[in-house]
């Protein structure tokens, strides 16, 4: 029997012209004890959909049943998980799930609450932590209380809001492992949210993509026919993973690309020589730089980085060393908080080097410059200025033997090929991330960096505009060619990008454990890196180096990993 | 402990290394025929000091009426190059007996110059064949004065293209991984149970395929980089059930054990604590004392200890190498099947 109907939902906000149809004639049938994934892009809906299940929101047109019985409003039988964890903020972990369980349980003696609520808060793993408020827990930590508390109201269904997008890799992937036990224990139906097609298909039967909205409707079901236990590295050779990942990724960029924004082809790149803002470094200097190290472009000997902290010194980046060509495109690639970000603000002159030195073009650097363009995770633009202006700003600097008009050019080219051509004189407060951090790319090409310096870029984006961005980077590197670094976590983006991936080990003392060449031809896209014969191999090589040292953080950091913790069992 | 001296060998290491007409080891070997190549009295060649060829006897007989001249065949090429050469086409190639190692069922060959400074001590080749059959790997890793990664210039893998594929797109960094561990330390490096190794980066892969121990051995003449050879050995076609690193200790006037692994035996740093193996002790003996490396067929005949833990373990061939940095004896490796 169908545990939960929706027939032809539609739900619409606003009035007038102003009204917009976010969700448009959602049909879907889900049986009891089903885990069900819908993916779908950063503003389709999603959250209206999952509000609408939840009796959180009522649709305009169609309905939405739970076991034939038409849903009026929120219950019990309900429970709901957010990407904001909504915990309140003056109650403990207990408390916090206390709360959700004092409510439903009402009739239930206090020995039997108590019972209940320490049940679920230890199912998630987190009975050391009872007594401790929100504000004294991890990310992951605050995300278990919410699971924990959706839990114990022993809800029939469970309905996940995009409850990992917040968190780092290792962290979701530990709680992805461990909502896949709990649902395998409770036996709850599951409906989940996420823009993660691996995710979607690591804990899924069916995988259901939303269209991007407005009037976002669900589109063809993809059925999950991997057995379980799934384990995230062996899925690498499955052919059945690998066509199932082929096909939804497919269809998601299919659909994705009619929302992409159109760019002039017709801009060509104006023919101006940016300069740098310092002088060349005298001659002396030139010919000590120079020497048998010359050919290298960029060359990291022996760096280090140290901390003071209270206790004593802290090594947090050790003995690295890198040598790159004119031209390479390289990705840095390791757990957080191995140091990938402080080498990255080392090259970038934001953090002072400890140890060693790091030379680019025959000078060594020992402060930030223009010749250097750097995309944080955060746009971080002038929120009043508009987007042109943003990108002028570093143009003007860097280019002042030029016209203003031949400036114009450089921002307009710039900002046109990475499609934001008609929004660059909207103000940077009136746009997406996604636009946002489209500007700081542009800002970043326009430099016309020797070294051009990326740090998690597409960090805090969905996966869908993270792909946009990706092949939009690719777009304008192509190009440009400069020499790039680009620190991610994201190991498919690792490749995508990088001539060569640079795997660095946990920190402290973080340094490169290896180096993996990427012979993929370029240009790269994203379709034709998913039908390269060669590309599981680069991503399971990717994922065994990161899986290693989960496992050697988790065995020096108390139970880090999931996986780490399967394979010593 | 105090080491105890071995007592004398009871045979000689010419025997020894006369008795190279080996028999086939009962299990299918990676490695089908070891020689080594020594220059002749005039130094202007390379002939057959000996050879292990289990049953390739018409291939052993052609190549016991061959010499090489400098650059010339495989043998003349790597004392010409100064480092290691895989060459894995042996019938289209400067190879001199592809006749006979294409009868013999061989596809590819390794052949390891051992230098004193700039001199030629001998040619170490180890061939391999039946590639659907075999599991294992033979690589040989460089890195170029100044760099700062070590990358695989060729290998030999059977059956393990998993393995190969990450090897070739793997580079190593000092200290890092089995090739990144001996261009840090500079001596052979002995690592076991490598699919579940840690500091085996390519752990999985060598799990998936039944890899669990090699060793890694430092190589090449003196000034032109560094170069790796790593031998990675299944238990089901082994390349060798033991590895041993020797090491010469000048407090007790010979060679001691620094590291090893044997299948058979649990612990052999245990099984040889306190032995010391004299100048005149066996083939590692003669190793030390020459400089050159050594093979033997038959291991009765080597110190008692030796004799005693190889026959407990059901050794019947090895093969001993020196390890040479500034003209001295930095350890010697022998491996045993």
């Amino acid at each position: 029997m169908t545990f939960l109907e929706l027939d032809g939902v539609s739900k619409s906000y606003g009035s007038g012209s102003g009204r917009s149809e976010v969700l448009h004639d959602i049909n879907l049938r889900i049986d009891r004890g089903e885990f069900i994934a819908i993916v779908g892009f950063s503003g389709s809906g999603k959250t209206t959909l999952i509000s609408t299940i939840a009796g959180l929101v009522q649709p305009d047109a169609g309905q939405v049943r739970l076991q034939g019985k038409p849903v009026a409003g929120p219950g019990p039988e309900r429970g709901v998980v957010f990407q904001s964890y909504s915990l309140m903020p003056w109650l403990t972990v207990y408390g916090n799930v206390a709360l959700a369980v004092d409510a439903v349980f009402r009739n239930q003696n206090r020995a039997e609450r108590d019972e209940l609520t320490r049940k679920y808060i230890e199912m998630v793993g987190l009975s050391h932590a009872l007594e401790r408020r929100p504000a004294e827990l991890s990310g992951g930590m605050r995300q278990r209380v919410a699971v924990a508390r959706a839990l114990a109201m022993r809800p029939e269904i469970l309905l996940l809001d995009e409850p990992l997008s917040a968190l780092d890799a290792l962290t979701r992937a530990k709680l992805q492992d461990e909502i896949v036990q709990i649902w395998e224990r409770e036996r709850k139906t599951v409906v989940l949210i996420t823009n993660d097609v691996d995710e979607a298909i690591l804990l899924a039967d069916r995988i259901i993509p939303l269209t991007p909205g407005p009037r976002a409707t669900l589109g063809p079901e993809f059925k999950v026919p991997l057995e379980r236990p799934r384990d995230r590295t062996a899925m690498n050779h499955s052919p059945a993973y690998r066509g199932l990942r082929k096909d939804i990724t497919e269809y998601l960029m299919a659909i994705g690309n009619t929302r992409s924004a159109a760019h002039d082809e017709t801009l060509a790149a104006p023919s101006v020589v940016p300069i740098s803002v310092s002088k060349a470094p005298p001659k002396a200097y030139r010919e000590r730089a120079d020497s048998p190290i010359s050919a290298r472009y960029v060359e990291f000997s022996k760096v280090s980085k140290v901390f003071p902290t209270p206790k004593g010194p802290l090594t947090v980046v050790e003995d690295f060393s890198l040598t790159m060509q004119k031209g390479e495109f390289i990705s840095l690639i390791g757990h957080s908080g191995c140091g990938k970000s402080t080498v990255l603000s080392m090259v970038a002159g934001l953090a002072d080097v400890s140890g060693g030195g790091i030379i680019l073009d025959r000078r060594e650097i020992n402060s930030a410059g223009p010749d250097r363009g750097v995309v944080f995770q955060a746009p971080s633009l002038f929120p009043w200025m508009t987007a042109a202006e943003n990108v002028a700003l570093g143009v003007d600097r860097v280019y002042p033997h030029v016209s203003r008009a031949e400036r114009r050019d450089v921002v307009a080219y710039y900002l046109d090929r990475v499609g934001l051509g008609d929004a660059m004189h909207k103000r940077a407060s009136e746009l997406s991330n996604g636009m946002k951090q489209r500007v700081g790319i542009a800002r970043a090409f326009a430099l016309s960096p020797k070294l051009l310096l990326l740090d998690e870029p597409f960090g805090m984006l969905d996966s869908l505009t993270r792909w946009d961005l990706q092949e939009v980077l690719m777009e304008v590197w192509s190009r440009t060619q400069v020499t790039a670094i680009c620190v991610t976590h994201d190991v498919d983006e690792a490749i995508l990008l990088a001539d060569r991936v640079v795997m660095m080990t946990n920190g402290p003392n973080a340094r490169i454990g290896n180096i993996m060449e990427v012979d993929i031809p370029r240009p790269r896209t994203r379709t034709a890196l998913l039908e390269h014969p060669d590309y599981y191999r680069y991503r399971e090589a990717l994922l065994t180096f990161l899986e290693e040292y989960e496992q050697a953080g988790s065995a020096g950091g108390g139970g880090k990993s999931a996986t780490g913790a399967k394979k010593a069992a | 402990m105090t080491a105890q001296p071995f007592s004398a060998p009871a045979g000689d290491v010419a025997g020894a290394v006369a008795g190279r007409f080996a028999a086939a080891p009962t299990k299918q070997p990676f490695i089908r025929a070891t020689e080594i190549w020594v220059p002749t009295a005039d130094r202007k060649q390379l002939e057959l000091g000996a050879g292990l060829y289990g049953p390739l006897r018409a291939f052993e007989a052609v190549s016991q009426q061959t010499q090489f001249g400098y650059d010339e065949g495989l043998p003349g090429k790597a004392w010409a190059a100064g480092h290691p050469i895989v060459l894995k086409d042996l019938t289209n190639s400067y190879f001199k007996r592809g006749e006979a190692a294409s009868a013999a069922g061989l596809t590819c060959a390794v052949a390891l110059p051992i230098f004193a400074g700039q001199f030629l001590i001998a040619v170490l080749v180890l061939f391999c064949g039946d590639d659907r059959e075999h599991v294992g790997a033979i690589e040989l890793w460089h890195t170029p004065p100044g760099s700062v990664e070590m990358g695989l210039v060729d290998g030999y893998y059977g059956t393990a293209d998993a393995l190969e594929w990450n090897s070739r797109h793997i580079k190593f960094m000092h200290g890092i991984g089995l090739p990144g561990r001996v261009w840090a330390t500079a001596m052979p490096v002995i690592m076991e149970d490598l699919g579940r190794s840690r500091q085996f980066l390519r752990w999985a892969d060598a799990e998936r395929v039944g890899i669990n121990h090699g060793i890694g051995i430092p190589c090449g003449r003196e000034g032109e980089g560094t170069w790796v050879l790593t031998l990675l050995s299944a238990l089901g076609t082994p390349i060798a059930r033991r590895f041993e690193s020797w090491i010469p200790d000048a407090d007790h006037g010979g060679l001691i054990l620094h590291a090893g692994y044997c299948e058979h035996a649990a612990d052999l740093a245990s099984v040889y604590r306190g032995v010391v193996v004299p100048p005149d002790g066996g083939l590692l003996g003669h190793v030390w004392r020459t400089g050159a490396p050594a093979l033997a067929s038959e291991l009765t005949s080597e110190p008692a200890m030796i004799a005693a833990s190889t026959a407990e373990a059901g050794l019947t061939t090895m093969v001993a190498m020196p390890v040479i940095a500034n003209a001295a004896i930095k350890a010697v490796v022998a491996w045993y099947l």
